[in-house]
């Protein structure tokens, strides 16, 4: 399916297949994505959308097909889990992603002041919270930058305003590059969008596809 | 508040051991009292009277630091080749593939054959090393190993991720999820290491060794002695691992290591 429009096509999944055991998952899925903008993949859970996430950044090989365009990408991903280093305080798991640590803590602080984490910067993963936790997954995901953003149910967990003022921070820092995110809350595709396309599977396949009015 | 319940179950825990200890001194002296043949079981107040003794010569010293250095010389080559291999083994499935069997043997093999066949391949004065050596690396590497495998492959991929690359990998993923399983390698591992290592000096008869004095010991029928000599062992054992628990738990609070 091609998304015709104001956009270049770059990002391709062509004819993906992904087998879990005899169970699959993706079978000869395609789909192109635009070059910048928010596109969100909006569907049950189980049907495939963090199957096809992790084959575009490259983490889950495919069984067949090929995904085109998402090589030499910097691509940055928050995970459906935190991924936080149990050991490492939050401002340490945010520097760990920047090359100079003296340069990462003092930006680790400034996207944990961002977030609304500021006075946890010292704290282990273990003493926070889950929804502080995944805003310190979501700020380790922005401060690492890139021209691809994976997110994975990212603002789950979150308070109702908590969420927005993330939400709108995700949505200015992903403006002008790439963004995915996987949900299945109708609101976050609705605030954060520019298309979103209606998934179901297994195996994943595209139901309907909706542009931002 | 809380310091005050963490001192009175550390009082606690302390007086428990202490009860234990006054336990199986109890049970010693009986053994002592019953058996009443000095050849045969020396009560725990004559060892320590033996020891007190022994340390005023002026070689005890200097023998119960020569055997030190050797076997902890054997368990840091222990260590050092067993987490090395472990590595390898980890990286390389042939590697593995060859280790694994050489561990099951080495695992089953008498200490006593490797010194015995360690002293016609080497001087005396290293077998000791050898042998602590080889007993604490299969240790190491079987735990280094299981704690490598078991590192969470989610962390993983979130280091490819954000390009962490192989040395921030190490330092930030692997070395942090094995270190539990290191160190309970190293603290087995130590224990091993006196055991060999004085056997090995045993057999060598090594001049300037606990196990050298052991040896003296059996010839002259001395039981005082060998139960001072090993009640020294077993001091010196205990301290070493508490030093050694002590300065990885350091290191791991400075490094943010996860124990």
């Amino acid at each position: 399916m091609r998304l015709e429009g104001r956009i270049t096509m770059r990002l391709r999944v062509r004819n993906a297949v992904k087998r879990f055991g005899d169970k699959k998952v993706l079978d000869g899925f395609s789909m192109d994505f635009p070059e910048k903008g928010m596109v969100c993949l909006f569907g049950p859970s189980g049907c495939g959308k963090t199957t096809l996430l992790s084959s575009i950044a490259g983490l889950s090989p495919l069984d067949g097909g090929a995904v085109e365009g998402n090589r030499g990408m910097k691509i940055s991903c928050v995970f459906q889990e935190d991924r936080l280093l149990p050991w490492l305080s939050a401002r340490e798991n945010i520097a760990a992603v920047f090359r100079s640590r003296g340069d990462g803590l003092a930006q680790a602080d400034r996207w944990l002041r961002r977030v609304g984490l500021e006075g946890a910067e010292g704290k282990l993963p273990g003493q926070l919270s889950g929804g502080m936790r995944r805003r310190v997954a979501i700020a380790r995901s922005l401060a690492f930058g890139g021209d691809l953003f994976l997110l994975d149910e990212p603002f789950q967990r979150l308070d109702a305003r908590t969420k927005k003022q993330v939400m709108e921070l995700t949505g200015s820092e992903a403006e002008g590059r790439l963004g995915i995110l996987v949900t299945h809350d109708a609101g976050e595709a609705e605030a954060m969008a520019d298309v979103t396309y209606i998934l179901d599977g297994p195996p994943l396949k595209i139901v309907a596809i909706r542009q931002k009015k | 508040m809380i310091s005050t319940i963490k001192n009175k179950i550390r009082i606690r825990g302390f007086a428990g051991k202490l009860l234990v200890a006054a336990f199986w001194l109890g049970v010693w002296e009986a053994a002592d009292r019953i058996v009443g043949q000095e050849i045969l079981v020396v009560s725990p107040a004559c060892v320590l009277e033996r020891l007190a003794q022994l340390a005023r010569q002026p070689d005890f010293w200097l023998t119960a630091f020569f055997s030190m250095a050797r076997i902890l010389e054997g368990f840091l080559l222990g260590v050092l080749s067993g987490a090395l291999l472990a590595v390898l083994s980890a990286r390389f499935t042939v590697c593995r593939a060859l280790i694994r069997p050489v561990v099951s043997v080495v695992k089953a093999t008498p200490v006593a054959s490797f010194i015995i066949l360690a002293l016609v391949w080497m001087h005396a004065d290293f077998v000791p090393v050898f042998s602590a050596s080889l007993l604490v690396a299969p240790v190491v590497w079987g735990n280094v190993l299981e704690g490598i495998q078991k590192t969470d492959r989610n962390l993983l991929e979130m280091g490819r991720m954000f390009r962490f690359g192989a040395v921030k990998t190490a330092g930030r993923v692997y070395v942090p999820s094995v270190m539990p399983y290191f160190m309970s390698a190293c603290t087995t591992g130590l224990g091993l290491s006196w055991k060999a290592g004085v056997a090995a000096e045993v057999l060598s008869s090594i001049p300037l060794s606990i196990g050298g004095k052991i040896y003296d010991a059996k010839i002259y029928l001395e039981t005082a002695d060998l139960f001072a000599w090993t009640a020294l062992v077993i001091l010196l054992s205990v301290l070493l691992e508490h030093l050694m628990t002590f300065l990885m738990r350091r290191a791991a609070a400075k490094f943010n290591f996860g124990l």
